[in-house]
């Protein structure tokens, strides 16, 4: 955090110590506009709000989001497990010892997370408003049983999340994707949107898949593309999907600086060095 | 070290008002830690010119960051290894006389005090948890290079301080990528990142290797723990690591997966080597 002139602000100052202005919270309108905000209140209050939408901006945190509403598709019971890995990314934006609790701020995170997420899809896959409530008010359901404490035992059956999931599935079916190559993919559009964000967010990951096909035959080249897709896929989902790995390959070949018809042209040996089978080993 | 009069906050002098109460400036005390009564006549204002100015120097506070943590390493350090404080001091100053020994008490209090605050306020430590911790430290410092109250020093004392001092950094944050795999967070954060940004030459020499060699892991947990013992005179497993993977950070070389893929690497390499 920065103030007018510059200095560098701890989040929980509510002065510049320099020009002593006081730090205030320019915009809090997230806040009565989240969902999350009635679920738990206190989340909300300046001083965890402001740790919380510090973490929910960083495009790192968004992208381990991503990954795990991706990760719940293939293995529901992971609406749980996940969660300590988003609490790690939490830890890595707030600094030591944060004056705030962190179930609130985490909280506070991960509502403005979603709420950005979703507005985010509701745009690109033209949802109608109530549709995306209703998707939301679903998904804050499940992760209100799996993050927030209550008084009554409760179960979080798996049968939901999976429904959940597929009804996801189903608003984002769609019968073309944004690529020529699409046209081979069986689960249009189901991973686009993830994939394209995660590759932006790591831009050193281009000059690495770069490095492994530069100077190299066109058959050697896909090869690289397969292996590095395949890798990244089995790091973000923990197993193996064809379709998410090609859809990887051509997003990567995009970034790459390949030209939509040359992709369009290799489509289908991508599409085949994607095959599990045909697969160089990681 | 300035506080607060409102809210028992460390401040920096060249604040204006407290950023936690906005009280002004005027309502800082200044909190001695008994180093002034320590030595009092060393506190001229002329040798307090001369001192501030090596105080100032980089290479000065790197010293002291190195000394500490090599006391941290090893009690014994703090008598063995206070002769490089004295010739770094003699470097930096401008003119050395023989009779340095209250300059460089002076510019050993003010770098010390110069480092706590700068840790007090990253790692948000209020003044009751530091304050016992700092006189204690004036306490060795002036046992070591004054010759005051030798006899009290035992290694059980070194060793509560080494202590309390570790146990004051334990916190959750993980500042860089593998960060999750080490066992003493965060307690080397700050005094590796001042070392790694300072050796340009390290970091230029480890980019080199790397684009030639395919064995990156073994590059950086050869490095981690090479320079481990070459700056704080460690063995510790996790400032080796921290080491390794501030330079991984440093190189600005590897993309987040791939820095998290080897990390998990080096760190078992350096496991192996360190048992």
């Amino acid at each position: 955090m920065k103030c007018q002139c510059e200095t560098y602000l701890l989040l929980d100052w509510q002065y510049c110590p320099v020009c002593t202005a006081p730090v205030l919270i320019t915009d809090q309108s997230d806040e009565l506009k989240s969902r999350g905000f009635h679920r738990f209140p206190a989340a909300f209050a300046p001083l965890s709000y402001r740790f919380g939408k510090h973490v929910a901006d960083q495009s790192w945190f968004y992208a381990t989001f991503c990954q795990y509403v991706l990760l719940i598709k293939f293995d529901p019971t992971q609406l749980v497990y996940f969660r300590s890995t988003l609490l790690d990314r939490y830890f890595c934006f707030v600094g030591p010892n944060p004056p705030v609790a962190t179930n609130e701020a985490f909280w506070c995170a991960i509502s403005l997370v979603t709420d950005r997420y979703f507005r985010r899809r509701a745009a690109i896959y033209s949802w109608s408003s109530s549709q995306e409530q209703q998707i939301v008010e679903a998904w804050y359901d499940l992760i209100d049983l799996a993050f927030l404490v209550h008084e009554k035992n409760t179960v979080l059956e798996t049968s939901k999340i999976a429904e959940w999931s597929s009804r996801l599935d189903e608003m984002q079916t769609q019968e073309t994707g944004p690529h020529l190559a699409c046209q081979l993919c069986e689960s249009k559009c189901k991973y686009g949107e993830d994939i394209k964000f995660m590759i932006t967010n790591d831009p050193l990951a281009i000059g690495e898949a770069r490095s492994s096909v530069e100077g190299k035959s066109d058959s050697q080249q896909i090869e690289q593309l397969a292996w590095f897709a395949r890798l990244w896929t089995e790091r973000t989902l923990c197993l193996y999907d064809e379709d998410f790995a090609f859809c990887m390959s051509i997003n990567v070949a995009d970034r790459l600086g390949w030209s939509p018809e040359r992709v369009h042209q290799l489509m289908v040996p991508i599409r085949e060095s994607c095959h599990i089978d045909s697969c160089p080993e990681v | 070290m300035l506080e607060c009069n409102g809210c028992s906050k460390y401040q920096k002098t060249e604040w204006n008002c407290c950023p936690y109460c906005g009280s002004p400036s005027k309502d800082f005390t200044i909190l001695t830690a008994g180093e002034r009564e320590i030595f009092p006549e060393a506190f001229e204002p002329q040798i307090l010119l001369s001192a501030m100015n090596v105080a100032n120097e980089k290479a000065f506070s790197l010293a002291l960051i190195q000394y500490i943590q090599q006391i941290i390493a090893s009690p014994a350090n703090l008598f063995d290894l206070r002769s490089r404080i004295v010739e770094v001091y003699i470097h930096c100053s401008a003119n050395p006389s023989f009779l340095y020994t209250r300059s460089l008490w002076v510019s050993l209090v003010l770098a010390s005090d110069s480092y706590f605050l700068t840790k007090a306020i990253m790692y948000r430590w209020s003044s009751p948890q530091l304050e016992p911790l700092r006189q204690k430290w004036y306490q060795m410092l002036a046992a070591a290079f004054l010759g005051l109250r030798q006899d009290e020093l035992t290694e059980e004392f070194i060793k509560d301080w080494t202590r309390d001092f570790t146990e004051l950094h334990k916190c959750m944050v993980r500042p860089l990528m593998g960060c999750h795999l080490c066992q003493s967070k965060c307690v080397f954060q700050y005094d590796v990142k001042q070392f790694v940004v300072q050796s340009t030459d390290l970091v230029e020499q480890l980019t080199a290797q790397l684009s030639q060699s395919d064995t990156a892991t073994d590059v950086f947990a050869k490095v981690g723990i090479e320079q481990s013992n070459d700056w704080f005179s460690s063995n510790d497993k996790d400032l080796a690591y921290c080491i390794a993977t501030h330079l991984i950070s440093e190189i600005d070389l590897l993309s987040r997966d791939a820095s998290i893929i080897i990390s998990d690497k080096i760190r078992r390499l350096i496991q192996e080597r360190l048992q």
